[in-house]
């Protein structure tokens, strides 16, 4: 070749590359989406059963995490109805105990407040009971007058300095708070949370594993091709490329099982979740994942299928360096 | 084109597959690589194409000394130089046309453009008719030419090929190498590594004699 010819070609192939090589990385892209899909279709049970172990080990953290979110619901409404009960002295009057609740009701920590006078304490705890004649057989009426206080700041904390200061006003006895099983809850609902995060950490690992050992049968079964194409000049990523959307495509398959799963799970328990929470009293449901959380699921799944696959080809490419 | 200095390749600490190689083949120059076999013509061609790195020494390649190339440069430098393999690294699941258009596809080259190139490459190994079969429906003589199709279908300045000739019969050895001749003569600069001397002996062509990984002689072209 002649030094002129060959500087010839080389401009030639210059400008070749400068308009065209954005185009043509664009229709490898398309063809490799497609042509991994086209692959996951022809084997069509071998696919199913790896999105389906994905798709479980997606659903177990998705699940809990969806229950933490019916959880925090239920959180909500706790604190709302969180109350200090306030009784006062024995010798209290009905009078007196007016003017105690209006003198509690300028505090600022106090957001709400109900007077129970004796009389009326003694007739909830006759209907609570199912004892009516007992009035008849108390010579006297045992129980003072209280004022059930709703705070504005529902935290134990605040709520034990609170108790602490009302104590400390005339005409009030001892300041009650039923604190202890509102902190469990929470603590337990800490727990979730982390359990969940937890588990979700791991389950995810589990979804990397499984795409992982997948894509590295693939890559098995075209090691023939890899070598060739790495021996003609293709890079890295042109190789990595059709594994990475197999790898997509599983996970995303996964996700979109997943999502069944949740919707058929959330539907198999909604009943007798129901009928439980209403015999605590209290209106619980599970939470649906709408269009933002199966977003969020579609997402996590297609990307960690990404990135199994990227590992088990990175893996595979390392080996076949120059030495 | 090609540069070796004092080139030296260790496998395993203790064997020397090539020692103290230098030699120099110029542009558009037509060379035979010759030695029994184990003589190091394989791990030669390996080093040039970047397979294998040298234990020792240098090779410079259109002026660059190549064991400076970055990972990531690597398959720019390979897409320079066609390659002929031995056992031709053909894809047994696509067709003659698509193993062609293999160094074209990973290039990015435009379809209509690489099909065209892809057939004149095809139609100058005679196999234009075959495009669609499939490498297993060919015989070894016409997947050895498809290797030689893909080889230069991307008109790189330097065409390598180990033993091309291997097992066909001297006839069809006689047309693959003008084919080779032919590509010489537009400029490109050709490579043989071959064991088969009759054929070196008729050609006339400059040959780099390798024994035991070492260059003995080097005869020039009569």
């Amino acid at each position: 070749m002649s030094r002129e010819a060959s500087k010839g070609r080389g401009a030639r192939a210059q400008r070749t590359t400068l308009s065209s090589r954005w185009r043509g990385w664009l229709r490898h892209h398309r063809a490799m989406c497609l042509d991994s899909a086209l692959r996951l279709v022809r084997s069509p049970l071998g696919s199913l059963f790896t999105m389906l172990a994905i798709a479980i080990a997606l659903v177990l953290p998705a699940g809990l995490w969806l229950m933490l979110d019916g959880a925090r619901l239920l959180d909500a409404e706790l604190d709302a109805s969180a109350t200090a009960t306030a009784y006062l002295a024995a010798d209290v009057d009905d009078d007196e105990a007016g003017r105690i609740q209006q003198a509690l009701n300028a505090h600022p920590e106090i957001k709400a407040s109900r007077l129970i006078t004796a009389e009326q304490g003694l007739a909830e705890f006759q209907r609570s009971l199912g004892l009516s004649d007992l009035m008849a057989r108390l010579p006297d009426n045992p129980l003072p007058a209280s004022i059930v206080l709703s705070p504005s700041d529902p935290s134990p904390l605040a709520m034990r300095a609170l108790a602490d200061r009302l104590e400390e006003l005339p005409g009030v006895d001892e300041v009650r708070l039923d604190l202890a099983w509102l902190d469990r809850l929470r603590k337990l609902a800490e727990l979730g949370r982390r359990a969940t995060l937890g588990l979700g950490v791991l389950f995810g690992l589990g979804v990397l594993l499984v795409v992982g050992n997948t894509i590295r049968l693939a890559v098995a079964s075209r090691r023939k091709e890899i070598e060739v194409v790495t021996l003609i000049g293709a890079t890295h990523a042109f190789v990595r490329r059709p594994f990475l959307y197999s790898g997509a495509w599983f996970g995303l398959g996964g996700g979109a099982l997943a999502l069944a799963l949740l919707t058929l799970g959330a539907d198999w328990l909604a009943a007798p979740i129901s009928a439980l929470a209403a015999s605590y009293g209290a209106s619980y449901s599970l939470p649906r994942l709408g269009w933002a959380g199966s977003a969020i699921v579609l997402t996590c799944s297609t990307l960690l299928g990404w990135l199994g696959a990227w590992l088990a080809v990175s893996r595979h490419l390392s080996k076949i360096r120059p030495r | 084109m090609i540069v070796f200095e004092h080139v030296g390749k260790r496998y395993g600490g203790r064997f020397d597959a090539l020692a103290a190689l230098s030699f120099r083949i110029r542009r558009g120059e037509m060379v035979f690589l010759t030695g029994h076999s184990g003589a190091g013509k394989s791990s030669l061609l390996r080093l040039i194409i970047r397979l294998e790195r040298p234990s020792r020494g240098r090779i410079l390649v259109a002026g660059h000394d190549i064991d400076t190339l970055h990972a990531s440069q690597i398959p720019f430098y390979r897409r320079q130089i066609g390659v002929v393999f031995q056992d031709h690294q053909l894809l047994f699941d696509r067709s003659i046309f698509h193993n062609v258009a293999l160094p074209l596809e990973i290039q990015g080259m435009e379809p209509r453009e690489s099909a065209r190139r892809v057939r004149a490459a095809l139609d100058k190994v005679g196999l234009l008719h075959r495009e669609r079969a499939l490498p297993i429906e060919l015989s070894g003589g016409e997947q050895q030419r498809v290797g030689i199709a893909r080889a230069v279908v991307n008109k790189p300045a330097l065409l390598l090929a180990d033993e091309p000739t291997g097992n066909l019969d001297p006839q069809l050895s006689a047309d693959i190498m003008r084919l080779f001749e032919d590509f010489n003569r537009i400029g490109t600069t050709v490579m043989i590594a071959s064991h088969d001397l009759a054929l070196i002996a008729r050609m006339r062509y400059r040959t780099l004699r390798l024994r035991d990984g070492r260059l003995t002689a080097e005869q020039e072209a009569p």
